[in-house]
């Protein structure tokens, strides 16, 4: 028995237990979700407005919107700085 | 810049009003359908950059000047900014939702004036999506802007 075939059938033994386990982590992975705080976001989220995605946008999650408006200003304030650079400073 | 033909002068700048009139919808309506303050902002920006890519950056339609462009950028900044600080001194978080006061913390006169006049108990979200509306809409329609202005420029130069 050659080397190699001993690595081929290492390799058939380990593919299908690999398998297997991925079949039942597929099979059974509904059991094992915790929903967590989700649970809380569903129940406060539609008191304050129908549209689920901008209350946790602006409501529980608004400082990341305020960085998200910043990376804006920064990206307009960095396209003058380079692509102007040379351009304004001889117009005046 | 601006590429000749007739009919897609004839036919963008419609195009370009019932873009932006879409986008003006889509922030309004932010806290009851889909969208809001970013995709709004982008549709209004889409609108004004195919206006100034099809008849150039110095006869466009719907110009924006550079103060119109400043004041803009920063009425969107700082309101958001001041909703927040508003949270801060009443409820006690940084941009806490003061008009939906879901914790019941703040009086009910400060309360009542920033509560969003709907059927929803939005607070300040429609005025956040339209300051961040308006950031957005800035943002990127100066971006294309200062890039066809550069353009001008350096052909300008040559």
């Amino acid at each position: 028995m050659s080397k190699a075939t001993i690595r081929n059938l290492l390799a058939a033994v380990l593919t299908a237990l690999f398998s297997v386990t991925l079949i039942d982590a597929i099979f059974n992975i509904s059991n094992m979700i915790n929903p967590g705080v989700s649970n809380i976001y569903n129940a406060l989220g539609t008191q304050i407005a129908p549209n689920l995605v901008t209350v946790v946008i602006f409501d529980f999650r608004a400082y990341d919107t305020l960085g998200e408006s910043i990376i804006l200003l920064s990206a307009g304030l960095v396209v003058l700085l380079i692509f102007g650079r040379g351009l304004l400073g001889d117009k005046r | 810049m601006s590429q000749g033909s007739v009919i897609l002068k004839l036919v963008s700048l419609p195009i370009s009003i019932i873009l932006i009139c879409l986008g003006i919808m889509t922030i309004l309506g932010g806290h009851i359908t889909p969208g809001g303050g970013f995709q709004g902002g982008a549709m209004i920006a889409s609108g004004i950059i195919l206006s100034i890519l099809v008849y150039g950056i110095g006869n466009s339609p719907l110009e924006l000047s550079h103060t119109y462009i400043e004041v803009l950028e920063s009425v969107g900044a700082l309101g958001f900014v001041i909703f927040g600080l508003i949270g801060l001194f009443v409820g006690g978080f940084f941009l806490y939702n003061v008009g939906a006061d879901l914790l019941n913390v703040v009086p009910q006169s400060i309360q009542s004036v920033l509560h969003y006049p709907d059927v929803t108990n939005a607070g300040i979200i429609p005025y956040l999506n339209i300051f961040v509306g308006l950031k957005v809409f800035v943002g990127l329609s100066s971006i294309v802007i200062a890039f066809a202005g550069f353009k001008k420029l350096t052909e300008e130069g040559e």
